[in-house]
């Protein structure tokens, strides 16, 4: 096993130099933002509460509609892959464990998520995914329990775990963890791994990934200031 | 998601004001919103504002088998998708006929003017040519999508870069950036093109409408035009007819605006190529398929076709090209060396690529 190093950033400023984000740039959206981690950018917009279809059937809390388009011309046809639907999956049950669903019965949010920019691998784009859903949610005031965020680690063959890496680090690298925390205790939510490791990786990942979520949270704070300001 | 009703008192006040030859948001009658246009890292991949209306636009290549009319001639399609927008019209139907209107708009304006030198996307005469595709995708709808969907086309265009590709005989070999670096299109013109709304019968009129304007409107007039004062495209929709005057009227107007336009686009894409270098095809943007849906029989389906996924299944390599041979001893690709580690580090600025083309064979 390859001695595991932790590549974590030297101060708190240079985090803040790999992201940054854009609010309500759709303004016929209830919420909609723009978070750009590192090289991977991502727009993501809500519309709702509003009626529910016919064929919906939600009769105690909200009903949640989530697509996520990856960027087109990748495939022949226009249809969702099935990676793609994953993620789609993966971001409701985020979603359901942190919207206040029964809180707007017989409703629904339609959720479009976009993703505009991936010169990165799997790991910046889901993490990015991640954190532009829940600035889109804080945008749109939903109720949330709380408000989340993601990390990635990958697992570099030389430089061993590094967090927030850049494309080049990203894309010579063998596995991948994208771990999501919640502000309030800084627990895991949700978590996405990919590739060969042990549970000694997997803990160190969590370890170093903490500190990152924090900063990130910090960001967002700063960033509805200003808002709000 | 259905967009919400435009209420008699919001209909009365935009007559009335246009009656004054007022706007709501205070432009005057023939003044335009103002255009940001942003690149993205990927070539050919643009986000263009329209005062509030945003459309992003992504061009992609594959090589396909061409038509028989057509034998040296590549072809370029064009995908409107406004289906994350909400309904507009509060129908399903009305929705999808609106989005077809504009598509059809669309391609007659960039298809039909040649504003592309089709002759320039042939590889090998009747047998392979490059198709390039464009996917729009509008995010927000506040009035004249079509011009935004236009100036984002355009954009794209000018901004993609096709890889290269050389013939020996009868084998075809398409390099990577890495190799070669990929070049331009060939664009001859830039149609343009300018949307006038009509109100009250055809006398009152208004250039770039917003969504207010644009659902109350009577009928519309879209011009596309170029600098050489050459009309590539000319659609009425709606009801209402109008008087020739009119129409010269506003092809005067039009023209000063394409005018300002063709120099921003040419200006905002050569800006951005002199400060990035263009970045290398990490993702997946060729696709090249057994000859298409409008071959017979000539390849062999039982061919080995190559998808990346049927190798080493590495998590990087979901950003790596998904290629699709259609004959092997006619097609090859260029490889780097096929292991993970291997960092073909480029020097200053590019972004790496590693396993790109890793291994088709």
């Amino acid at each position: 096993m390859t001695e595991i190093v932790s590549q974590t950033n030297e101060n708190d400023a240079s985090i803040f130099s790999s992201l940054h984000c854009v609010l309500s740039p759709i303004s016929k959206a209830a919420g909609s933002a723009t978070f750009t981690l590192s090289d991977s950018i991502c727009t993501c917009l809500v519309n709702g509460p509003g009626e529910l279809r016919q064929q919906q059937d939600a009769t105690n809390r909200l009903q949640v509609d989530i697509t996520f388009q990856a960027r087109p011309g990748s495939n022949n046809t226009n249809a969702t892959a099935t990676k793609d639907k994953l993620i789609e999956q993966w971001l409701e049950t985020l979603i359901h464990s942190t919207v206040l669903t029964e809180h707007y019965p017989r409703s629904q949010i339609n959720i479009v998520m976009y993703e505009e920019q991936n010169l990165s691998g799997e790991a910046t784009i889901l993490a990015c995914l991640c954190n532009t859903l829940c600035l889109t949610m804080l945008d749109a005031n939903l109720p949330m329990k709380y408000a989340f965020a993601a990390v990635p680690i990958v697992q570099h063959p030389t430089k061993g775990l590094l967090s927030l890496p850049n494309s080049k680090d990203e894309l010579a690298s063998t596995s991948y963890f994208v771990f999501v925390f919640e502000i309030t205790l800084n627990d895991i939510l949700a978590m996405h791994a990919s590739g060969n490791f042990d549970m000694k990786t997997l803990e160190q990942a969590t370890i170093i990934a903490k500190p990152i979520a924090r900063q990130i949270f910090q960001f967002y704070r700063q960033e509805l200031e200003k808002r709000l300001s | 998601m259905k967009e919400f009703i435009c209420s008699t008192i919001e209909r009365n006040v935009v007559l009335k004001c246009i009656r004054d030859h007022k706007r709501l948001d205070c432009r005057t009658i023939d003044e335009t919103r103002s255009v940001n246009i942003d690149f993205r890292s990927h070539p050919g991949c643009v986000s263009v504002r329209l005062g509030q209306t945003c459309v992003i636009a992504q061009a992609s290549c594959r090589i396909t088998k061409p038509k028989e009319s057509r034998a040296s001639e590549g072809n370029i399609r064009i995908h409107i998708d406004m289906s994350k927008i909400p309904l507009m019209n509060l129908e399903n139907w009305k929705h999808q006929e609106f989005v077809q209107e504009l598509n059809g708009i669309l391609e007659q304006n960039i298809r039909h003017s040649n504003c592309v030198d089709l002759e320039s996307l042939c590889i090998n005469s009747g047998e392979l040519v490059w198709a390039i595709k464009i996917d729009i995708t509008v995010l927000n709808n506040c009035g004249n999508i079509l011009d935004c969907a236009n100036i984002a086309t355009l954009c794209s265009l000018y901004h993609f870069r096709l890889p290269e590709v050389t013939v020996h005989g009868s084998d075809i070999r398409v390099y990577s950036s890495m190799e070669r670096r990929a070049r331009p299109l060939r664009i001859l013109h830039f149609p343009i093109n300018v949307l006038f709304a009509f109100f009250v019968d055809g006398r009152y009129t208004l250039i770039d409408p917003s969504s207010d304007e644009e659902r109350l409107m009577d009928g519309f007039l879209s011009i596309s035009m170029n600098q050489h004062k050459e009309i590539c495209g000319i659609h009425m929709g709606g009801k209402l007819g109008l008087k020739k005057e009119q129409v010269d009227l506003c092809k005067k107007l039009a023209f000063k605006k394409i005018l300002e336009l063709t120099d921003r686009i040419r200006q905002v894409v050569t800006d951005y190529y002199k400060n990035n270098e263009p970045t290398i095809h990490t993702q997946p943007s060729i696709v090249r398929i057994e000859d298409g849906e409008d071959s017979s029989g000539e390849s062999e389906s039982e061919d080995s076709v190559l998808i990346k996924t049927d190798m080493s299944p590495s998590p990087m390599e979901t950003n790596v090209s998904l290629l699709l041979m259609p004959s092997l001893d006619r097609l090859s690709l260029s490889e780097d060396n096929p292991t993970i580690t291997a960092t073909v580090v480029d020097k200053s600025t590019s972004k790496l690529e590693n396993d790109d083309e890793q291994d088709n064979e």
